[in-house]
């Protein structure tokens, strides 16, 4: 498998040399070609700004990138086979869709006849053939997003880099858009690099993901390591729906004095148990009920499977869970 | 009482269709306290700007009318001043004086009830830019001749001797041609002082007066002026800005005031004035009354002042120009000795044709000389070259 | 205790602003009417004024205004002498606006993409520090500077530039005796006193254009240049427009700097005020003042259609 993006130790200081903010600080990082690679992390933690180091609007100040094995230090944006759907989409506003769309054809020299019917074909692509002729601010913003795209894609980039592209879009849109996305993905087999900060996103997009903080990669993996394995507890309270325990709740139920996370659906609720605590709040899901039990100073979660009793707010129970499904990790 | 009976005698004269001639004042009542002057800056001085120069303080003092004063930049300002109304005097120029009499914006004077009449220079008494039809419509305040400024470096051996150097490309007596050296006024009214230098050099036109040209006459006078055009590089419109191109520019020669004549000789700047042999064109003022002056008795008395106290010497001095009264120059009322007059230019007097406003209907006849709106046109195209 | 649902008015200004929220019409006519009498009264109505005065004509015998409506006195705009300032003002106004605009933009783009902070600061007092000084005293002070034996001849002389200035003296059409009495002079102090409104109105259509604009262009692969023509200039085209309109008109009408630099020949302006003054040719001077009024709608149609206001 060929490596599409590869970032050796890179590092991305703002300001002065005497206190820099680092916003890049030593990052590794391999992206698969034809991988859809989520970048996830709370906002400041680098990831757009490990976005905008690959696009060519950062440069590194330190160590290297390379895209399909090419050094791009010295290559200006224009020149480099990616393209970017930008958060704010920023369609350019004095310009028609078809124009929008055929823009990165235009400035390459192509012809007039030749660059609109491929903007027309990516329309169609994204399902807009017909609104060709209208301007960006006469699009909803679904509608925007999809131009966005067709208009990064008629470039034939070799890497898609996607910045927050569904953040703007309401929740039903935007789980059209993402099923969408990942289609789109699979027909063309073109990298997608997409950043975000929402991890139900990133794990039903990725094929594999980085979770960043502060700067530094937190934890690289598939979403299923990812969410089973967090290696540390940023990792696990950032991603969430996982339950972290602290080394003393660790060792009291049973496990070694560490961090450790448990997720609800391996947790049980039992009448006694090493621990015991009070039924604070109770989530119904549909296929079961979220049941949140305080022990202590740490609330933790058991998903009770739709058909078997639930307790009330206010009763004392406890928990129980196989010893292997207990998943230790690192303090930060 | 009074408006009444004016009013009475200017329809009895309309009726009986006998004279334009407006109602004059026949005595003077008591001094109103307050006198209204419109005039040009500098003319009416309180010792503000010059503690030597203070001709209204004591005036003030002598009469109880306190005299307020409006400055006007131009003569259309002082016209349409005028025309607005609640002013007593003006000091009119000749090209805004006949204008205010025939728009019926002025008063006769009756110069009886001006004892110092009789001191009026006699060259002035029935200046015709203010007396129609044997009737005064006001007294001279000043008066001074347009002279020829230049640069004593320039011209070594003396002043120049003609207007020529102004008018026609010659080579200076610094060996240097004249072209780009010279400057000219930046007004229709410079029309007449080619018209003036064609009556001494070309007399077959046979220009009677430089303000009462007709047809081939002022074809001719734009025609020397097409040939200045080539001369001159920037004409002279404010007296600051000439004498900053007579320092900064390299101007050598120019029409000009006195008073820009007098301003660089302060600096001790190689600058003096001559009026050639073509003589020159001037200007008087007049101090003019107003048809409907709220305060006639200080008008008059302010009138008499004009005449009888240390204005007309000490005026003479601080402007630049000449009095109407010859013996303001030797009678030690101010700062004006004969040295100062002469340098001024109030010898000079029959070299002078003084500016009027030119109009169509002149000696030469009815409809017969070009009129001012004319002048105004043409000269804005000679100076854009055509 | 329950308190009532409707609070009570507490005075004036309570019953007003219910007043106001109940018929919103009110407000705005409170609002509109004083500015729209000022404007149809003093404004339109002085324009009506000129524009009937400039369909009189002068009677060529005794100067007087004939108050019958004919086109003669436009015609009259159309004689060499008229046409020639006509041609000469419209020509100093295109190429003060053109150089305005070319100055403006490096100036106006620092300060709109780059400028942060202190440097934001000084951007503004530089732009705005000429216009608090008077515009008289700017105009004298480059008399002086262009002056035959002013600074710049200095400083020519100096460094044995002054065949530059020679050279461009010797231009036909643009002599003169020095920079001060030649239309280039006029030029470059029309430039620099009214470049501040070129830069002000530029510099916030900039602003306006998000830097995320200018990554995508050069993310689709733009050079720079192509990223300027097609994406920057069309979105700052409503305040170069805006800015032109200013520099554009500004200089239509003003009588000032020409009559103090340059070689006296005359601009719109000073044609109005003479004609206007001793001359009584208050017909020519309204034609002469109606000029600039129709070139700038001119301007402005073509402005529209070029597409300076889509972006309003």
């Amino acid at each position: 498998m060929t490596t599409a993006v590869e970032f050796l130790n890179v590092f991305r200081h703002f300001g002065p040399a005497s206190a820099p903010v680092r916003a890049v600080d030593g990052v590794d990082l391999t992206i698969a070609e034809g991988s859809f690679f989520a970048m996830l992390g709370p906002s400041g933690s680098g990831k757009t700004t490990c976005l905008r180091l690959i696009s060519g609007f950062e440069k590194p100040t330190g160590g290297e990138i390379r895209i399909f094995g090419e050094d791009v230090s010295n290559t200006p944006p224009h020149l480099r086979n990616v393209n970017t759907v930008f958060q704010d989409y920023a369609l350019f506003p004095h310009m028609n869709v078809r124009d929008n769309v055929a823009y990165g054809l235009m400035v390459k020299g192509m012809g007039r006849a030749q660059r609109y019917a491929r903007a027309e074909e990516m329309l169609a692509l994204v399902h807009l053939d017909s609104h060709g002729d209208r301007k960006p601010g006469q699009l909803s913003g679904g509608q925007r997003q999809r131009v966005a795209l067709a208009r990064a894609l008629v470039n034939e980039p070799r890497v898609l880099l996607l910045d927050e592209p569904l953040g703007a879009l309401d929740l039903k849109l935007r789980e059209a858009m993402q099923d969408e996305l990942k289609a789109l993905q699979k027909r063309l087999g073109l990298t997608f690099v997409f950043v975000t900060h929402d991890q139900h996103e990133a794990l039903s997009m990725a094929d594999s993901l980085a979770v960043f903080n502060e700067g530094k990669i937190a934890q690289i993996g598939t979403p299923q390591e990812i969410y089973d394995q967090p290696a540390t507890r940023f990792v696990a309270d950032f991603v969430g729906s996982s339950n972290v325990l602290p080394p003393a709740l660790t060792k009291a139920l049973g496990g070694p004095a560490e961090w450790a996370s448990l997720r609800p659906e391996a947790t049980r609720l039992a009448a006694t148990g090493p621990v015991s605590g009070t039924v604070t709040a109770l989530r119904y899901l549909g296929a079961g009920t979220r049941v949140v039990i305080t022990l202590g100073e740490t609330e933790v979660a058991a998903l009770v499977p739709a058909g078997q009793p639930v307790p009330a707010e206010g009763e004392t129970t406890s928990i129980a869970f196989d010893q292997q499904a207990l998943h230790l990790m690192g303090a930060t | 009482m009074k408006t009444m009976k004016v009013m009475a005698t200017s329809a009895l004269a309309l009726v009986t269709g006998l004279s334009p001639v407006l109602a004059q004042v026949t005595e003077l009542g008591t001094p109103e306290g307050q006198v209204n002057i419109v005039a040009w800056p500098g003319y009416i001085e309180r010792g503000e700007t010059d503690k030597a120069y203070d001709w209204v303080t004591k005036f003030e003092t002598d009469t109880g009318c306190k005299v307020n004063v409006k400055t006007a930049n131009t003569s259309d300002e002082m016209v349409a001043l005028m025309n607005e109304g609640g002013f007593d005097l003006v000091t009119a120029s000749g090209d805004a004086s006949l204008r205010l009499v025939a728009g019926d914006r002025v008063q006769p004077i009756n110069t009886d009830l001006i004892p110092s009449w009789s001191k009026v220079d006699a060259r002035l008494k029935d200046a015709p830019w203010f007396t129609v039809g044997g009737v005064h419509y006001g007294v001279p305040y000043q008066w001074g001749p347009n002279v020829l400024m230049y640069n004593t470096d320039v011209f070594k051996d003396g002043p120049p001797t003609s207007w020529s150097v102004v008018f026609e490309e010659q080579t200076l007596p610094d060996g240097q041609s004249n072209k780009g050296r010279v400057q000219a006024y930046d007004g229709p009214i410079h029309i007449a002082d080619a018209a003036q230098y064609l009556m001494a050099h070309k007399p077959e036109l046979g220009i009677t007066s430089p303000y009462e040209l007709n047809e081939d006459q002022y074809a001719a006078a734009l025609d020397l002026l097409r040939g200045q055009r080539a001369l001159v590089s920037r004409y002279w419109h404010d007296a600051y800005i000439q004498m900053d191109d007579f320092k900064n520019e390299g101007v050598v020669a120019s029409g000009s005031w006195p008073f820009q004549v007098g301003m660089l000789q302060l600096e001790s700047l190689p600058i003096a004035s001559t009026i050639p042999e073509e003589g020159a064109t001037g200007w008087a003022d007049t101090t003019m009354m107003h048809v409907d002056a709220a305060n006639p008795t200080c008008s008059y008395l302010w009138m008499e002042h004009t005449l009888s106290s240390n204005l007309q010497s000490d005026l003479a001095t601080w402007f630049g120009s000449n009095p109407v009264v010859p013996e303001a120059c030797t009678d030690g009322s101010g700062m004006s000795t004969a040295d100062t007059c002469k340098a001024n230019g109030m010898d000079d007097f029959d070299k002078v044709r003084f500016w009027t406003t030119p109009v169509s209907d002149c000696a030469q006849g009815a409809g017969a000389c070009v009129p001012y709106y004319r002048w105004v046109s043409d000269y804005i195209g000679v100076i854009g070259g055509r | 205790m329950t308190t009532s649902a409707i609070l009570p008015a507490r005075g004036l200004a309570d019953r007003l602003t219910a007043l106001f929220w109940r018929r919103p019409k009110v407000l705005l006519a409170l609002l509109l009417t004083p500015p729209l009498l000022w404007l149809g009264v003093v404004y339109l109505g002085s324009l009506a004024a000129l524009l009937l005065q400039s369909f009189y004509s002068i009677d060529e015998f005794s100067g007087v205004v004939k108050e019958e409506f004919t086109l003669k006195t436009y015609g009259e705009l159309f004689r060499p002498s008229n046409f020639d300032i006509l041609v000469r003002t419209v020509t100093m106004a295109a190429l003060v606006t053109l150089a305005c605009a070319a100055l403006a933009f490096p100036i106006a783009y620092f300060a709109a993409r780059y400028a942060k902070g202190h440097w934001k600061a000084a951007f503004y007092l530089g732009v705005m520090l000429p216009l608090w000084s008077s515009y008289l005293v700017k105009v004298y002070a480059w008399k002086l500077i262009l002056a035959k034996e002013g600074i710049l001849g200095w400083a020519a002389e100096q460094t044995h530039t002054g065949w530059i200035i020679s050279g461009l003296l010797s231009i036909p059409g643009l002599e003169g005796s020095s920079l001060s009495t030649s239309p280039i002079g006029t030029f470059m102090v029309f430039v620099y006193i009214w470049l501040p409104y070129m830069i002000l109105p530029m510099q916030a259509a900039l602003e306006r254009v998000p830097n995320s604009m200018l990554e995508a262009s050069a993310d689709l692969g733009a050079t720079r240049g192509q990223t300027f023509r097609t994406v920057v200039l069309p979105l700052a085209l409503p305040g170069i427009i805006a800015g032109s309109i200013f520099t554009f008109s500004l200089t239509l009408g003003d009588y000032i700097i020409p009559q103090i630099i340059g070689n006296s020949a005359n601009f719109i302006g000073m044609a109005v005020y003479q004609l206007q003054g001793t001359a009584g040719n208050i017909p020519l001077a309204a034609a002469f003042a109606v000029v600039p009024i129709l070139i700038m709608l001119i301007y402005l149609a073509i402005a529209r259609r070029m597409g300076a206001f889509d972006a309003l």
